[in-house]
Order: structure tokens, then sequence, then C-alpha cells
């Protein structure tokens, strides 16, 4: 599995179908985030730019729901690729918070701060994937059943009552403010600017990850795969 | 010597012109009143309606034109007996801005023009109103005179000898009742739909056009000056600018309440009436007018919502559940950033040492 390429030993990280997962997730939230910011922002500049960008009220709508049409089917995608592939439920695996990675950040934390600790060695996912990963699975399901309220509002409003539509409608709002923040801050200093990966960590685009950097950031996988003989431990040097 | 007599005789001759002018104004008025002051002259119309054609000398002398004489508007009459159709009074050659008679310095005929009145008269239509159909004819007074039509006691009456429908429809309403007790910021016909200026509300134009009905109604009900004097609450315009109906309405949505969606258009009533459209057992079928289906959850919670005041009730803790998770996030993450570049600063600075 391990490849020679010209920037050293690259091994597979991700296949294409988890690409193009993450893909059709980011395009789709991007477009949930800049139509529905025109909608909360609209008194501000930017709200009325882009309100005016995606054709005024009716065209920002539907723009807005047709990409939560494919964010749903995305997610509908991939619980179904967790459930029933083997691919897929190995990775939900990896995914699963554990106490580990509650150690993991306090001894990051502590090593942070410049106090002495033992630097945590990851597995697979290291807690802050693990963090993203659990925020997105939140965020997606709460949004979409609050979306899907105020899509469907004459629907909803048979069932409940006013004022919980409307909670649901500022809930709408004020967590797409705390996607846009983990996405935007979080997550896009980790995969563009933190120094070892800046300009950008290509593995999303190329599916796979240097064994050298594997070794750095994911250690517990390397001594796996190298165990498992994926990884020749010493050609990659 | 000879060019002072000419001067003399000019002066002579100008003074004795204009005595004689101003003996015929004198006598122009009683001239007319032979005929006209006599309360029995009428005339038939060819459709069969008996005109008065009295003219109350009284009226003229307490209205703002006192001191005019008839042929000041009916110019078109010059000799008496006078034969022949006489025309309707062209109010324009007083009133335009730069007259030297002492009328009101304003261009209200070019506005009335452009109007939907002025428009429907210019084409042909009988119907619609000129200048005289509102102000009256002899008897104009200023406005603020209880006695004119145009004092805001009387305008409905005024506007509603044509347009009855709305008339009665407005006797029902709030406003009018707050006029009748002498409270003269409510409002009449004028205040929403204007003077002049007035347009069908089909225009675009027009202060009452479907997306411009919440910035009327602000006039009056976003300012404290204005309502607030009677405890009535401003908030309501900034709410409804918050939600989803205002948002979209700013923005040119045509499909979305505005206020006269819901609390009706003439017959506005304190919200506490049982016959008001937002009376609370009336709000499923206010609401149902657009939301097919509306049931009683409509009516369960608050319309106004301000999401930032405690009475908001559960919309109150969402939002302030957000506020501090959104500042938390912010701060939550800038640390865990700030702290990863501080060790790899000082990590590199060690480095760069050693």
């Amino acid at each position: 599995m391990a490849s020679t390429g010209g920037r050293g030993a690259e091994v597979q990280r991700f296949t294409l179908n988890e690409r193009l997962q993450h893909g059709v997730l980011m395009v789709s939230t991007l477009v949930l985030l800049l139509s529905g910011f025109s909608l909360l922002f609209h008194d501000l500049w930017i709200g009325r730019w882009l309100l005016w960008l995606e054709g005024g009220i009716a065209g920002r709508g539907l723009i807005h729901r047709w990409a939560a049409g494919l964010l749903m089917g995305l997610c509908g995608y991939h619980l179904l690729y967790i459930l029933f592939t083997a691919r897929g439920h190995q990775q939900f695996m990896e995914m699963r918070p554990r106490w580990r990675d509650v150690r993991d950040f306090v001894q990051v934390m502590r090593l942070n701060l410049g106090r002495p600790a033992a630097r945590p060695a990851f597995d697979r996912f290291d807690y802050r994937q693990k963090f993203q990963y659990s925020a997105i699975f939140l965020a997606s399901s709460t949004m979409i059943l609050s979306g899907l309220a105020l899509w469907f509002a004459s629907e909803a409003m048979a069932v409940m009552p006013k004022w919980l539509f409307d909670a649901l409608a500022v809930l709408h709002g004020g967590e797409s403010v705390v996607i846009f923040l983990v996405l935007f801050v979080w997550h896009l200093y980790d995969v563009h600017l933190r120094p070892e990966v800046f300009p950008m960590d290509w593995s999303w685009i190329t599916g796979r990850i240097r064994v050298a950097d594997l070794q750095e950031r994911h250690p517990m996988e390397y001594e796996r795969l190298r165990q498992a003989g994926v990884i020749d431990g010493d050609a990659q040097r | 010597m000879a060019m002072r007599s000419g001067r003399i005789g000019c002066l002579v001759l100008g003074g004795a012109l204009g005595i004689l002018l101003l003996a015929a104004a004198a006598q122009a008025m009683p001239k007319c009143l032979v005929c006209h002051g006599k309360r029995t002259l009428s005339k038939t119309l060819p459709s069969g309606r008996v005109v008065s054609l009295f003219v109350d000398e009284k009226l003229l002398a307490e209205s703002v034109h006192a001191g005019r004489v008839c042929t000041d508007c009916h110019s078109d009459i010059t000799a008496i007996p006078h034969k022949g159709e006489i025309q309707r009074v062209s109010c324009v050659r007083c009133h335009f801005k730069g007259n030297p008679v002492g009328a009101p310095q304003k261009d209200i005929y070019v506005e009335y023009a452009r109007s939907v009145h002025g428009v429907a008269a210019a084409a042909g239509n009988t119907k619609a109103p000129v200048c005289q159909d509102c102000h009256g004819t002899h008897g104009i007074r200023p406005p603020k005179d209880p006695g004119s039509l145009m004092n805001k006691i009387h305008i409905p009456e005024t506007c509603g000898r044509c347009h009855l429908a709305e008339f009665s429809d407005y006797r029902e309403s709030v406003h009018w009742k707050a006029v009748k007790e002498g409270k003269k910021d409510s409002a009449v016909c004028t205040d929403c739909h204007g003077e002049h200026t007035i347009r069908a509300h089909t225009s675009p134009e027009s202060s009452t056009y479907i997306t411009r009905v919440p910035e009327t109604c602000s006039h009056c009900h976003a300012s404290v000056a204005v309502v607030g004097k009677y405890g009535i609450k401003t908030e309501q315009v900034a709410t409804y600018g918050r939600s989803y109906h205002g948002v979209a309405i700013k923005f040119g949505g045509k499909t979305v309440a505005n206020c006269a969606s819901c609390h009706g258009v003439h017959d506005i009533r304190p919200s506490d009436d049982p016959q008001s459209a937002v009376y609370v057992e009336n709000i499923p079928k206010t609401c149902g007018k657009c939301h097919e289906g509306a049931n009683a959850n409509y009516a369960k919670g608050r319309i106004h919502l301000d999401p930032t005041k405690r009475e908001a009730g559960l919309v109150y803790w969402v939002s302030l559940f957000f506020k501090w998770l959104t500042i938390s996030t912010m701060v939550g993450l800038v640390a865990h950033i700030g702290l990863d570049l501080f060790r790899r600063l000082r990590r590199g600075k060690v480095a760069h040492e050693s």
C-alpha cells in the first residue's frame, strides 16, 4: 500500500468515497452558511451583499433549500456508510470518543503551557479530529431537524406551538454561528495554518499521508500499520 | 415742462383707472348676488338633478378667500347676465409656487396631477375628485379650523363621501375612536394614504403599497413621541423588522405579511377587542389567510417577539444559551490555537538557541 512519491513514502489515509463525502459536506455547508447568513445578518452590509448575490430573498431561500437537500442526502448516505460497510463501520469506531482523548487533551494543554508532560501518542484520529467529527454529527442533526421545521412551517405549526417553532428558529440561527466559528477558526487553522501543514494538508484531496507525517501525528496507527506489514518501517526514511 | 405735465397726466390717468377697477371689484359681488343671492336659484342638469346656484356671501367672507371677488375665480365671466357654459374654477390660477397674490407658495397642484385622483381626472373620469371635491368651494377654511373639511376630525367624512365602504370600516377602528376622543395624533385617511400624493395601493409609489406599509405605520408606531404618549409599545415595529416577515418584505418579498395583513386595514381594532383580527381567538383565522390549516398553535406564543427579553420565554433562554456558547467557543478556540502557537514559538526559540 505504501508508495514512494516525490515527497517521500506515502500511505492511503482516506478512500475516494470518503474524500467525496467530505467534498459534498464542505460545499453544502459553505452554501448553507452563506445563504443562511444573508438572512441572519440582513442588517449588515455583508448580509445585504450576500442577499443581492443570491438573487434576493426568494433566490436565497431556494439556494438554501437545495444545499439543505444535498446535506441531508449526504448525511443519509453517511449513516448507511458507517452502518453497512466494513470500512465505514471501522472508521466510525475509530472516531468514537474515549477517556484517552480527555487525557490526551490535558497532556497537550500541559505541554503547550510549558509544563512537563509526555507527548500523547495519538491513534488514527486525535482528540481534535474526534471532537470536530462529533460536533459535525450533533450540529448536522440539530440543524437538519430545526431546518426541516422551518422549511415545512405549516406542517410543523400543525403539531407544535408557536413558542417552540420560534425557539427552533432562534436555535437554527444561533447554532449556525457556532458552526461557522468551529469550522473557520478551528478546522481551517488545523488543516491550513498550522505550521506543519501550511499552506494545506493535502490528504483531503490526494487521500494519502506521508509515512513520516503519520509517524509524527498518529504514532499509534503508524505502529499498528508497521506491525501489520502495511508500512515498511525502514524504507520510508 | 411738457414732460412734467405728461407725468402728472399719467398719474392722474393711472389713479382714475385704479379707482375705477376698485369700484368695479366692489361692485362685482353685489351684482352677482342679485341673482345668486337668492336661495331659490337653481338649475336642472340634463340628468334631471337639480343643483342649487345660491351663494352664501357669509361663507366666502369667513373663508380663507375673504376679500376675493367672484370673478377672481370665475374668470370666464365677463358680462352680466353670463351666457353659455361656465367653466369649472381652476385653482392653479393662483395656487402655484411663485404666485404674486398671497396664496401658499407650494406646487401642490403638480403633486395632485400625479396622484391617482389627478391622473383619473385628467383621463376624463368625471367621478375623480378635483380640488373642490375635497376642499369645498366658497367656504374653504384653513385645515386647523374645526369647521374645515380638511380638519382632522372631518377628513374621514370628506373622503367617505366617495369611499363609502372604507369610511364605514374606518368608523369601527381604534384610530377613529381616538380621533373622536380628541387624540389628534391618531390616524385619519391622509395620515396613511397621503394628501395630494395619494396613489393606488397597487402602485409601488404608494405609501400603502404592500412593501411600504411597515414604513408607513412606523411613522407613528415607532415613535415614542407619538404613540408612546398613549402607552402603546413602539418596539412592535422593530420586532416585526427582525421577524421573517419583516426581513422578507424589506428585501422586496410580496408574499409575506405586513402590518395590515394581520391587524386589518381600515377597521384596525385593539388586540383585546373580540372583533379584532389579532384577538387571541381570531389568530388562527387571521394566520390562515396565508398559512393554510392554521390552528390554535399559532396563538400559543408571542407574535412580536424580542429574543433578548425574558418575556419571550423559551426563545429567550435558547437565544441566551447560544450567545454564551458563541462567546465561549470563540474564547476556547482562540485560547487553544494561541497555546498551540505559543508552544511552537517557544520550541522554535529553544531550537534556535541550541
